[in-house]
């Protein structure tokens, strides 16, 4: 009974429920750029698409903002600079390539991507195979624990992977 | 446009059209069933009538998930199908934002704002073109 009053302080809920929200915004963002981009590709040379073009600048720049605005509410600093870790006033090094592959699916949340697209958007390397996707990933999920984000990323089957859009279960 | 291009705007013409041709179908026959159910009112053509809505709606999303994946500006409804594409998400999102700011805090407030005012600026771009292509297609 206690707990359960101890929820729903002000300010708890709405935390996680706004993190939620923007994870919602962000994945519409994302489909209305992707459905911009390929009107784009085929209007290429018409008079619309000079107009098209430049919404999806406006609209890119704004998804850009709330992926910072979501990994902020989440809680989770990454320095690019040095690969370090921050969450919960814990701090973790993480390698350069675990660094980017975390920043990137904070930054894509609530949606799974596969081993190729992953070293292809994370790390811009499309040789890794899928088993050293594997292993980093399994790695990093490992290094995660020691801050208390064992459950951030997830693994839908025959989807890829992807992080949770509250952290809830961290937080 | 080389014979691979020409190949590849046939083959996609083929399928958006074979889309369409499902969409009138089911049209066609929901409105034949409507009729039927207009003249006698028995309660099994109400039901077929509604399952035929639904099949008609399936139809037409289809189609214009079709249109969006293969078509080009070269085909009739492009532009009508992407625009309506574009608003219908704009509006979601729009909604989704102002609902969400009287539960923001403060800080979030504004930029949520912003964000609504920029939407609802495109969208209302967009559905001025829409206009447009609907004015023009009728012409």
């Amino acid at each position: 009974m206690q707990a359960r009053e101890l929820g729903e302080f002000p300010g708890e809920d709405l935390t996680t429920s706004v993190l939620a929200e923007v994870a919602g915004w962000i994945s519409i963002y994302e489909e209305m750029v992707a459905v911009l981009r390929s009107v784009i590709a085929r209007a290429d040379g018409t008079a619309e698409g000079d107009d098209l073009r430049r919404q999806l600048a406006t609209i890119e720049n704004r998804l850009a903002s709330w992926r910072d605005r979501h990994s902020e509410l989440a809680g989770v600093v990454i320095d690019r600079a040095d690969h370090s870790l921050t969450y919960g006033g814990k701090s973790l090094k993480l390698t350069r390539r675990e660094a980017d592959l975390l920043d990137f699916l904070l930054r894509h949340p609530k949606r799974p991507f596969t081993s190729r697209q992953l070293a292809t958007l994370a790390w811009q390397n499309s040789r890794l195979s899928d088993a050293q996707v594997r292993t980093y990933i399994m790695r990093l999920r490992s290094r995660l624990r020691e801050v208390g984000l064992e459950e951030v990323i997830t693994v839908a089957r025959n989807q890829g992977y992807g992080v949770t859009a509250t952290l809830g279960g961290a937080r | 446009m080389n014979d691979k291009d020409s190949q590849a705007m046939r083959f996609a013409h083929d399928i958006v059209t074979s889309r369409l041709l499902i969409l009138q179908s089911k049209r066609l026959i929901l409105r034949c069933k409507q009729k039927w159910l207009d003249a006698n009112g028995e309660e099994w053509l109400r039901l077929e009538v509604e399952q035929m809505c639904l099949e008609a709606e399936d139809a037409q999303h289809r189609y214009r998930t079709t249109m969006l994946a293969w078509g080009s500006p070269e085909f009739q409804d492009y532009w009508l199908i992407a625009y309506a594409r574009l608003i219908e998400m704009g509006s979601v999102l729009t909604t989704r934002l102002r609902e969400a700011t009287t539960q923001l805090p403060l800080g979030e407030r504004y930029q949520v704002s912003a964000d609504v005012e920029m939407l609802e600026d495109i969208v209302s771009n967009w559905t001025e073109s829409l206009r447009e292509e609907m004015a023009a297609a009728v012409a």
